[in-house]
């Protein structure tokens, strides 16, 4: 080698070296060929993304078109006007199609529409827009992952639990599935009640494994459990009960024609459903043998024996007979001692082979028990609008009164086998969905509390973090987005929910807000950084408004549909557009940055 | 003219005596006076040790009279281990070979992870049999900060929250928080039910700037955004739409952010001023910068603070786990404590240092010790708190399969206790029936005030 280089003159030295295949320039080339690679391979990808974004599943589309969901709709509606001339209330008219794009895309994605899908939309006729934008989002995964997020909150609650046996994320991520493949809702309930196995292995699993507790051997807290399973699937509040019996009316049980407030002992023979429970390092069992739950119950020295029971319909307990008719259990004291004088059906464990808690969850989701369905369709409604039709969310009378609409979608949920999609997209149909937050008139509190206009509610901080971040973007950020933003956002959101606060399982609450957190919007990190112009990002929003040969004004409606999915008015054009003419990247960040910590980007309404 | 004119026909009555309006207003002046001179307050002092010595009533009054002023919290986040710092048992087969050193006060050994601590133990009083049914730690995190175990209906409101709202009309305007954690977690102290105005306003390492107070942009550019803000967009936003009092609010947050960020009170949040030998007297680490400026802010009138130390949840390696973190609490608290008293502030200041739980009496095959609930320890100091108190003891050998009553603990105080004596210290009627949102009554404390520490 020496030798021949020495020969060569400089100028055909360089020339043979360069051609020669050193380690060094092989890892050159290749690294360029991969970066090139990568690069084709993301556009390819945002090109694959714009296109799925107009190929909606036609069964999806079917099932969200009005003309299929007429009946019920129109029952749905006739109630609550009926509730507006009683009252003497004006509704609002209804709001604009992008005011409830944003509001459809905040409830089941926990973000505002892209400005990509603004003007996908907008190429529609008017008559399908809402449709299609709807059937889009019932196939978006962000829809199963957030709405599975939302009922993990209530179900398991929002932390990370016993650590040894509580896989939280695996839950939520069996939930999306659900959610994705459209299961009955009372399957899932009764996948999540039967579940049986490892908590990492089976996600439902996971529902009891929450309610261990690691100071009594990873034990399942029982009262925890019937807590929890009282409030989200009866919808009843009966926590009380755990400690003595009701004397403030709070609870209501029995029929319609003799209702009677609840007993102690009411909690605890449900409790006793959930006594047969076993966590064990090879998982999630049934003791089909165990002994029957016991409990001191208030004034006793000594524990109770309780048989399992149900506090209403009885009826409906025990398996199916060839007729589709339930058999009644008959009600049994063979191994308890029953300290209360109530109607109850029980169940004994010691004679029968079915697991205790699979007989309660074939109770729970029998067709004729309401309760369980209202609960639902009262959690969807608070989902969808920020604010239950019955507060507290997961407190509803068992005989009624129930305010308009309730009993209408209930009874729809029921017939139609217990459809979330189709219950999604009644509510997103149904004329309070649609009705303006503002109104020509004076509006009042009866108003909001009718549904005569809609009610305007403080969005979550995962909603805020998702609005911020969907405003550093033009096009939507979903799973199509790159691996890299995606984490990018993950790790930006985690941080901006550490630093706002969680609700935890307590969502629907309504807080106000703390300096800390306004502090966080005006000059936090994200709210910052993510809509400046910095190295690093090259494609957000700002740079690639400022490079839109846009007019000021032009820009200052971009922005406004952005943030906020609407345009902005006369005046606010005219108060902004001259410094954006001016000062284009600094109007634009400063633009950004005050419509993001206005009330109207951070409130749903 | 005189007082009583009558007098003059009471053969008891001593004419000496008589006042005059304007002696009666001068001698009413010169008595006003005394009340300012040092024999006032030793008379004071004197009267108060008198009623110290009555009945716990009267004990009580007494407290109301001259309550302690602020509270600062060192929050042990994750669970410290009672044997390796305030209630080792040398030589027993709990201490799994812990060592214990005297302390200033006679009989009383801390662990020897805590030589600071250890000499100034006649400030601190010690109570060494605290329980709680909560052995999870965000439920028994819930359960220290509010007293109260967590409950699906409602949040309850840390012990700062309670106390901040509780005493509101006796705090001036000032721009800072009243309720401030520094580094803060995510479970640090929240209103609750009382409100988001009550969470503590978190800040972090107090060697870096107020987090979030220093604008982005130029002050042009911020005032720009501001007007933008509060002039152009809200009022379209609130045109034709019914108010709520959240919404309401929010001109008011904005305003009192802004007063924040260009208020000079922000100075109590910083230690850069403070000698590099003062910090080393602190342990010169972020936890000692914290305990400077809980100190500062104390200083400056804030009325509750938390000072978070994490890293105490000793699974495995625990003997080291132990070490290292009392390496850090022992020199910041030892100089926070001196400080305070050097500036006349241990008096109406009470310093509460606590975890959520203590840690098993058994070391597991890890090394590590568990969760444990059954017996912990929790100190106070200052705020009238007699120091060089013990209260309450623990087995040295519990078996660690047995819970709760069964256990061979002596004068145990569930956590609920803690909370009813400090928040008697702070003059705050802890049997108060405040009606929650939720529309249940319920006390601000369910617990029993620990008689022996005010004795």
């Amino acid at each position: 080698m020496t030798n021949s280089s020495s020969n060569s003159s400089p100028g055909s030295s360089s020339n043979h070296a360069a051609s020669v295949a050193t380690p060094a320039n092989w890892l050159g080339q290749l690294a360029f060929v991969l970066i090139l690679l990568t690069g084709i391979a993301y556009l390819l990808q945002q090109s694959l993304a714009k296109t799925a974004l107009r190929r909606i599943d036609p069964r999806i589309l079917t099932e969200v078109q009005r003309p299929g969901l007429h009946g019920t709709l129109a029952t749905l509606d006739e109630a609550f006007a009926h509730a507006w001339q009683t009252q003497h209330l004006e509704p609002t008219p209804p709001a604009d199609d992008l005011t409830i794009m944003r509001r459809l895309s905040l409830a089941l994605t926990g973000m505002p529409p892209s400005l990509e899908q603004i003007r996908w939309s907008e190429s529609l006729p008017d008559s399908q827009r809402l449709e299609q934008y709807l059937a889009h989002l019932l196939q978006d995964p962000r829809t199963h992952d957030y709405l599975a997020e939302r009922l993990a909150r209530s179900w398991v609650g929002a932390e990370s639990g016993p650590f040894v046996v509580f896989r939280r994320q695996r839950f939520v991520t069996w939930l999306s599935d659900q959610l994705q493949q459209n299961r009955p809702y009372d399957q899932i309930v009764r996948d999540m009640l039967t579940a049986r196995g490892l908590w990492t292995d089976h996600g439902p699993v996971n529902f009891f494994s929450a309610q261990a507790d690691p100071d009594q051997d990873n034990r399942i807290d029982l009262v925890r459990v019937t807590g929890r399973v009282s409030r989200n699937f009866l919808g009843m509040r009966i926590d009380c009960l755990q400690c003595h019996d009701d004397f403030t009316g709070g609870t209501e049980f029995g029929t319609p024609s003799e209702p009677r407030e609840g007993l102690q002992t009411d909690f605890h023979r449900l409790a006793s459903f959930f006594g047969q429970i076993q966590l064990a390092p090879t998982g999630l069992h049934d003791r089909l043998n165990a002994p029957t739950y016991a409990v001191e119950l208030l004034g006793d020295v000594e524990p109770t024996r309780l048989t399992a029971a149900v506090p209403y319909g009885q009826d409906w307990v025990g398996p199916p007979s060839d007729n589709g008719a339930s058999a009644a259990v008959a009600a049994t004291t063979a191994d308890s001692v029953t300290t209360a004088p109530d109607s109850a059906a029980t169940v004994d464990s010691t004679t029968n082979d079915t697991p205790l808690r699979q007989t309660f969850a074939q109770w729970l989701t029998h067709r004729e028990n309401r309760p369980f369905a209202r609960a639902m369709v009262n959690r969807v409604w608070g989902l969808m609008f920020g604010k239950p039709l019955v507060e507290p969310i997961d407190n509803l009378p068992l005989h009624g009164p129930f305010p308009p609409g309730l009993e209408e979608l209930t009874d729809d949920f029921i017939a139609h086998d217990y459809n979330l999609r189709r219950l999604i997209t009644l509510i997103a149909y149904s004329r309070p969905f649609a009705a303006d937050s503002r109104g020509s008139h004076e509006l009042t509190p009866a108003h909001q509390q009718h549904w005569a206009c809609f009610p305007t509610s403080k969005l979550r901080p995962e909603q805020m973090a998702g609005t911020i971040s969907q405003a550093a973007s033009l096009v939507a950020l979903d799973d199509s987005t790159h691996i890299v933003t995606q984490l990018v956002r993950f790790g930006e959101e985690l941080d901006f929910l550490t630093r706002y606060g969680d609700l935890g399982d307590q969502e629907f609450e309504q807080d106000g807000e703390t300096v800390s957190q306004r502090l966080l919007l005006l000059n936090g990190e994200m709210a910052t950084q993510r809509l400046r112009v910095q190295d690093g990002l090259p494609f957000n929003s700002v740079i690639q408004l400022e490079r839109l040969g846009q007019s000021p004004a032009q820009i200052v409606e971009l922005v406004y549909l952005i943030v906020l999915t609407r345009r902005p008015t006369p005046h606010e054009v005219a108060a902004i557009a001259p410094v954006i003419a001016e000062e284009r990247r600094a109007g634009i960040e400063d633009l950004l940055s005050v419509l993001i910590n206005s009330s109207e980007a951070l409130w749903n309404h | 003219m005189t007082i009583h004119s009558h007098s003059h026909s009471d053969p008891n009555c001593q004419s000496a005596w008589h006042l005059s309006r304007r002696s009666w207003l001068h001698s009413l002046a010169w008595g006003s006076a005394c009340w300012l001179t040092p024999l006032a307050e030793t008379l004071g002092r004197i009267h108060h040790e008198d009623l110290q010595r009555d009945s716990l009533a009267a004990r009580q009054i007494a407290r109301r009279l001259r309550p302690a002023k602020s509270l600062i919290v060192i929050w042990l986040q994750g669970g410290p281990s009672q044997l390796e710092t305030f209630d080792p048992h040398p030589g027993s087969p709990s201490a799994e070979g812990s060592l214990a050193i005297p302390t200033r006060v006679p009989n009383l050994q801390f662990s020897d992870n805590l030589p600071l601590l250890a000499e100034r133990a006649d400030r601190l009083s010690i109570i060494r049999s605290v329980t709680s049914e909560e052995g999870d730690h965000e439920r028994a995190i819930h359960n220290m900060m509010t007293g109260y175990r967590p409950e699906p209906t409602l949040i309850h409101p840390a012990l700062g929250s309670v106390i901040c709202h509780a005493t509101q009309s006796w705090d001036n305007a000032t721009d800072l928080p009243r309720h401030v954690s520094i580094l803060a977690t995510g479970q640090s102290s929240r209103g609750g039910y009382l409100g988001p105005q009550y969470d503590a306003f978190r800040t972090y390492d107090p060697a870096n700037r107020v987090p979030d107070v220093e604008a982005r942009v130029d002050d042009p550019r911020f005032q720009r955004r501001l007007q933008w803000l509060t002039q152009v967009v809200e009022p379209e936003f609130q045109r034709g739409r019914l108010s709520n009092p959240q919404l309401a609010a929010t001109a008011d947050t904005i305003r009192q952010a802004t007063r924040l960020m260009s208020s000079e009170q922000l100075a109590a949040f910083d230690v850069t001023g403070v000698s590099p030998t003062e910090q080393k007297r602190y342990g010169d680490t972020a936890f000692g910068r914290g305990c400077i400026a809980a100190t500062q802010l104390i200083q400056a009138g804030v009325r509750c603070v938390e000072v978070t130390l994490p890293g105490w949840d000793s699974h495995a390696n625990n003997h080291t786990f132990q070490r290292n973190n009392c390496a850090i609490l022992d020199p910041a608290v030892a100089a926070m404590l001196d400080d305070l008293a050097a500036r006349e502030l241990l008096d109406s200041t009470l310093v509460l240092i606590a975890g959520e739980f203590g840690r098993t009496p058994k070391l597991n095959v890890a090394g590590g010790r568990d969760h444990w609930p059954h017996g912990f320890s929790v100190v106070l100091a200052g705020g009238g708190i007699q120091g060089g108190r013990v209260i309450g003891e623990t087995d040295p050998a519990p078996p660690i399969e047995k819970t709760g009553s069964r256990l061979k603990l002596v004068d145990p105080h569930p956590v609920e206790n803690l909370h009813a004596t400090i928040l008697h210290l702070m003059g705050i009627d802890y049997q108060e029936v405040i009606q929650t949102p939720i529309g249940r009554p319920l006390k601000i404390s369910e617990g029993q005030i620990i008689d022996q520490l005010l004795s």
